[in-house]
């Protein structure tokens, strides 16, 4: 028993990782490190990975099955999206130190890998290179969601 | 108490000391005579006086009794004639006498010490003894003025010399008195001028020493009391841990610990230096005598006023002077030490001479319930701030309704119910309970018909039964059998057997020991902590499962089978099953596969377990894990390489800890690249253990194929055959066999949760609690419940269990009043809303109940609409005063159900 069939065990939490665009840059050891400290978590059908309004401990990346986000507005939730294999949920909730912004729940089963908020602040503490790359990835999305606002005024003033 | 601790010790055991004083009178002729009979040895058959023919003979033991001639014309009684005795003869039977009497003054001395010592150390119990129950009839207000730790040392450390002294309290002056007393009548009568000289020596040692021992007596007062407030200090370090966490005081406690020793430690050797100085000078003046007889007595010879022989007789009289002397000083050193600790002692024990002690909880016969009214008049409590708690208030409440107070913190409703819980005693203005002065109620009414529930409560290290059964024991109530030992202590008219039965069933509302849980059971359900009752249950053993039980929760196993089939849910649990092994359990549980019994088959110490190292070497399995242990080891070292050990990410591995790293990578570069046989035993158990620890689901190393999970399951089997069928080491996991030594839970699962399934915990405890209900299991989960320890001051409950638990106490007894300060406080809204009902529900008189009253000084002012009555205060007086339905009880509670309808 060798050292290479060790790592091929991690193969996969290690690629469903680097599948996760924030992790994309980071080298592979520390990718490792950061599979090896998390864990898998597997949601049923119907439960929920976070619910709006909570705090969360963990953050999950999905490795197999699907689940919808949903927003409260009013009495209502709202679905506002769809995630799947790579996506990253309940990320900002760790990474701002703010209650759940978003509730999200399994529509089919779902296999997640869960991230502790300690681990990966842990992670990011110590190799700050990793900071980076997810600094350039949320900058990212910003600018995304920007595009968005100014496109969603635009047709709002249209109409 | 006695002031003198002679006089206590005399009132206390006047018969035996004199009992012992007659023994040592009686043991003296034998003692003279044991050091008479050698002369006659020596001088009658070994040296041939009286033998000088080989015919010779002589008289022995002939026992004569004088009496007047009247009687006797020889003026004797001839009691025994005795026997003639030639030269051989007299020999043995003189030494044979000479042994007889070694023996029997072997055996006075032997009676006399157990004497003695029994005597002290029964005195010292009872002393002790009577510290307590002082302690226990403390009135309130002395409660906060001692320290427990101090007290605590009073009792067990400070009174222990007592013991040693209390056996020789009279009886060794007298005896030492009268050797002294003798050898000086002998030097007198010898020469009265020697005598004098003797005499005169000793007054100096029996005036001086004494005087100079009181400097030390002062040193050793201070060092009793610096001892105990360092007791008591430390006491309130530990009481204290967290704050001086949160404050980082540590320092500054470890300075005053410091200089406290500091002092301890100058007393004692000012003591030292005393103590020797008094002890040269006692020696000194001890050698002095034989010099002045020497000398003086010499010259008197010289001067031919006194003999030779006289001389030599005097100082060998003398000879027996130094020691008994020394001893009564030593007697009196000991006196004074002592005298001063107890008086040290009784001074704390003492109160303020216009304080009353409690009377003693005596009370015969039935204890009457109490109806009628509470009525408090002019009541003014004053505290040590000179503010007024109470403000002349004078309120009358009816034993019979519920009451609410309502105030701030500041508004006297806290004092007001410890007034009437007799917890804190007016400074001006009294209480009428049921037309009689609240202190003039003996304490075994009130005490028993009156609970009171605090807002912190606390609670001695016991089980949740005895915390609830504890305000049911009052008195022994079922005598046990054979235990005498309580004898020993005096202890007026009450019956101190610790071993009977104290509990007073019939006040809880059961007939005995056999149906109390069902009281217990409905009442903590009142307060809400049945279930977590239950739940604590699930974690715990049954005492002592009957067939029945054991067969039902084996029953229960296929049940709760069921329903995981029925919700969908079966990869919950993976369940044990001897044929296969177990993935969400590690190597070793796999291989132990039970619950280890004997310490040496404990998982933790299976690497150097001789006969599993044995099954797995046969199946070449050891080598294996051996390598599996040196490859996890060095996977982790790689992965964490370069990490502080307090990162966060240390936190999810379980396999070993950041301390374990250092030795784990000196065992791997010890270790290399050898095979298991060339590593030392030590190495060879680490990474045997790290091998063990593995769980392939939660550590995800990829390390099981299906030929290792063979070779496992086939050494789980060889192992469990070479230990046996008699499962005295292991209890070995069976679908079918109920496992004692396992907890409730998993007796039921007989399987590991998985791993990585969310809210597994949760989902199975839903089933689990439906299964033991099913089965009819609840009961005997509940009991053992019950049997969960609270720890010490109840710290393994949270605060509201804690809560709940001490109002479940106060209700328990059914009293017929319940005072409560902010009892349910650590509770939120609903919980209180949902328990007082409940409580309020209990109090009213139906179905022949007798109902009790209520008079509660509110946590949440939401309370309020519960209660009949809402009394308001403010700054200790009551500022307002409504009655809802003073009456009609009837009317309230039908009141309260029309205005829900709208709502």
């Amino acid at each position: 028993m060798g050292q290479g069939e060790l790592v091929n065990a991690f193969k996969e939490d290690v690629e469903v990782l680097r599948g996760v665009p924030i992790f994309a840059s980071v080298d592979a050891a520390k990718l490792k490190l950061l599979a090896f400290a998390s864990q898998r978590l597997v949601f049923d059908e119907g439960q929920t990975l976070c619910k709006e309004g909570e705090r969360g401990e963990q953050a999950y990346v999905i490795v197999k099955g699907e689940a919808d986000v949903f927003v409260r507005a009013g009495e209502y939730d709202i679905r506002v999206a769809s995630v799947g294999r790579n996506d990253f949920v309940g990320d900002i909730a760790i990474l701002c130190d703010t209650p759940r912004t978003a509730t999200v729940r399994a529509t089919s089963r779902c296999e997640t890998l869960a991230i502790g908020k300690a681990q990966l602040m842990g992670l990011l503490r110590s190799f700050p290179e990793m900071s980076i790359a997810i600094m350039r990835v949320l900058a990212s999305r910003l600018e995304r969601t920007n595009h968005a606002l100014a496109e969603a005024q635009r047709l709002a003033k249209a109409h | 108490m006695e002031a003198s601790l002679f006089r206590y010790i005399w009132q206390q055991t006047r018969r035996e000391q004199l009992w012992i004083l007659f023994v040592i009178l009686a043991s003296m002729p034998f003692n003279y005579v044991m050091l008479d009979l050698p002369k006659y040895i020596v001088n009658g058959p070994i040296q041939a006086k009286g033998f000088e023919r080989a015919t010779d003979t002589q008289h022995y033991f002939q026992v004569k009794i004088p009496v007047p001639s009247s009687i006797s014309e020889q003026g004797f009684l001839e009691v025994l004639h005795g026997w003639d005795l030639n030269r051989i003869w007299s020999l043995s039977v003189l030494s044979a006498a000479f042994l007889a009497l070694v023996i029997i003054n072997g055996l006075f001395k032997f009676y006399i010490n157990t004497y003695k010592g029994r005597l002290g150390e029964r005195m010292l119990q009872q002393l002790r003894y009577d510290l307590v129950d002082r302690v226990l009839r403390f009135p309130p207000s002395e409660h906060r003025r001692v320290k427990p730790a101090e007290i605590a040392t009073m009792i067990k450390d400070e009174v222990e010399p007592l013991g040693g002294f209390i056996g020789d309290a009279f009886v060794q002056p007298v005896f030492l008195g009268g050797q002294i007393i003798t050898a000086l009548i002998f030097i007198l009568t010898q020469n009265f001028m020697l005598g004098l000289i003797a005499l005169a020596l000793l007054a100096v040692q029996g005036v001086v020493i004494p005087r100079l021992r009181r400097k030390q007596l002062v040193l050793g007062r201070q060092r009793q009391l610096t001892s105990r407030s360092l007791a008591g200090r430390i006491g309130e370090i530990i009481d204290d841990m967290p704050n001086i966490l949160t404050n980082d005081v540590s320092n500054y406690h470890r300075a005053d610990i410091a200089n406290r020793l500091t002092t301890i430690f100058g007393i004692r050797f000012a003591l030292y230096q005393w103590k020797f100085f008094v002890k040269f000078l006692n020696n000194l003046l001890a050698q002095i005598t034989p010099f002045l007889f020497y000398m003086v007595g010499g010259l008197l010879a010289i001067g031919g006023h006194l003999n030779i022989g006289q001389l030599v007789a005097v100082i060998s009289a003398y000879k027996d002077l130094p020691s008994p002397v020394k001893d009564l000083i030593d007697w009196d050193q000991q006196r004074l030490d002592v005298e001063v600790k107890y008086t040290q002692v009784i001074e704390q024990f003492s109160v303020d001479p216009s304080l009353e002690l409690l009377p003693p909880s005596d009370f015969d016969g039935p204890v009457p319930h109490l109806s009628g009214d509470i009525v408090a008049s002019g009541l003014t409590v004053i505290d040590t701030a000179s503010s007024r708690l109470l403000d002349n208030l004078s309120l009358a409440i009816k034993l019979s309704e519920f009451t609410a107070i309502d105030g701030n913190a500041t508004s006297g409703g806290e004092t007001l119910i410890e007034v009437l819980a007799r917890l804190v005693s007016p400074d001006a203005g009294r209480v009428l309970l049921a037309g009689r002065d609240l202190r003039d109620w003996p304490t075994a009414v009130t005490g028993r018909r009156i609970s009171f529930v605090g807002a912190e409560p606390f609670f001695a290290q016991s089980t949740i039964t005895d915390a609830l059964l504890y305000g049911l024991r009052h008195k022994v109530l079922r005598p046990s059998e054979g235990s005498q030992r309580h004898k020993i202590i005096k202890s007026g008219s009450n019956s101190l057997d610790f071993e009977a039965d104290w509990v007073d069933y019939e006040a809880a509302g059961a007939t005995g020991p056999e149906d109390i849980n069902e009281r217990l059971q409905a009442t903590l359900q009142v307060v809400d902590l049945e279930a977590e009752v239950v739940g604590f249950g699930l974690n715990r053993t049954l005492a002592e499962p009957t067939s029945e039980q054991e067969q039902a929760f084996v029953e229960a196993r296929a049940s709760f089978r069921q329903k995981l089939e029925e919700t969908g849910t079966v990869h919950l649990i993976e369940p044990f099953d001897p044929e296969r092994y177990n993935v969400q359990a590690s190597i070793g549980e796999n291989l132990i596969f039970g619950m280890p019994i004997n310490e040496a088959y404990e998982l933790r110490r299976l690497g150097s377990n001789t006969e599993m190292r044995k099954i797995l070497a046969d199946l070449r399995l050891d080598d294996t894990l051996f390598g599996m242990g040196r490859a996890i080891a060095s996977t982790i070292m790689e992965l964490f390489e370069g990490l502080e050990a307090d990162n966060p990410l240390f936190e999810q591995l379980s396999l070993m800890t950041p301390e374990q790293f250092p030795d784990y990578q000196a065992a791997l570069k010890r270790v290399g690249s050898k095979p298991l046989r060339n590593a030392i035993p030590g190495d060879q158990a680490i990474f045997l253990d790290l091998a063990f620890n593995y769980i392939e689901p939660r550590d995800r190393l990829g390390l099981l194929d299906d030929a290792l999970i063979g070779k496992l399951v086939l050494a789980r089997k060889a192992f469990h055959q070479a230990l046996g069928d008699e499962q005295d080491k292991i209890a070995f996991f069976h679908p079918d066999v109920y496992i004692v030594a396992a907890s409730v839970k998993d007796n039921v699962l007989m399987g590991r949760v998985a791993f990585g399934i969310a809210e597994a915990e949760y989902r199975i405890g839903v089933l689990l609690h439906e299964v033991i209900e099913e089965r009819g299991l609840r009961p005997a989960v509940f009991e053992a419940g019950l049997s969960f320890n609270i720890g010490s001051g109840g710290k393994r409950l949270t605060g509201s269990q804690r809560q709940k638990l001490a109002m479940a106490r106060a209700l328990l007894r059914r009293p017929d009043f319940l005072l409560v300060h902010r009892g349910l406080s650590q509770l939120d809204v609903h919980g209180q809303t949902a328990i007082l009902d409940r409580i309020l529900g209990l109090g009213k008189p139906e179905d022949g109940g007798q109902g009790f009253g209520v008079l509660w000084n509110l946590e949440n002012p939401q309370l309020a609409d519960h209660f009949d009555r809402i009394v308001h205060m403010e700054d200790g007086r009551v500022v307002s005063d409504d009655h809802h339905h003073l009456d009609d009880r009837e009317d309230a509670s039908e009141r309260q159900e029309a205005l829900k309808i709208p709502a």
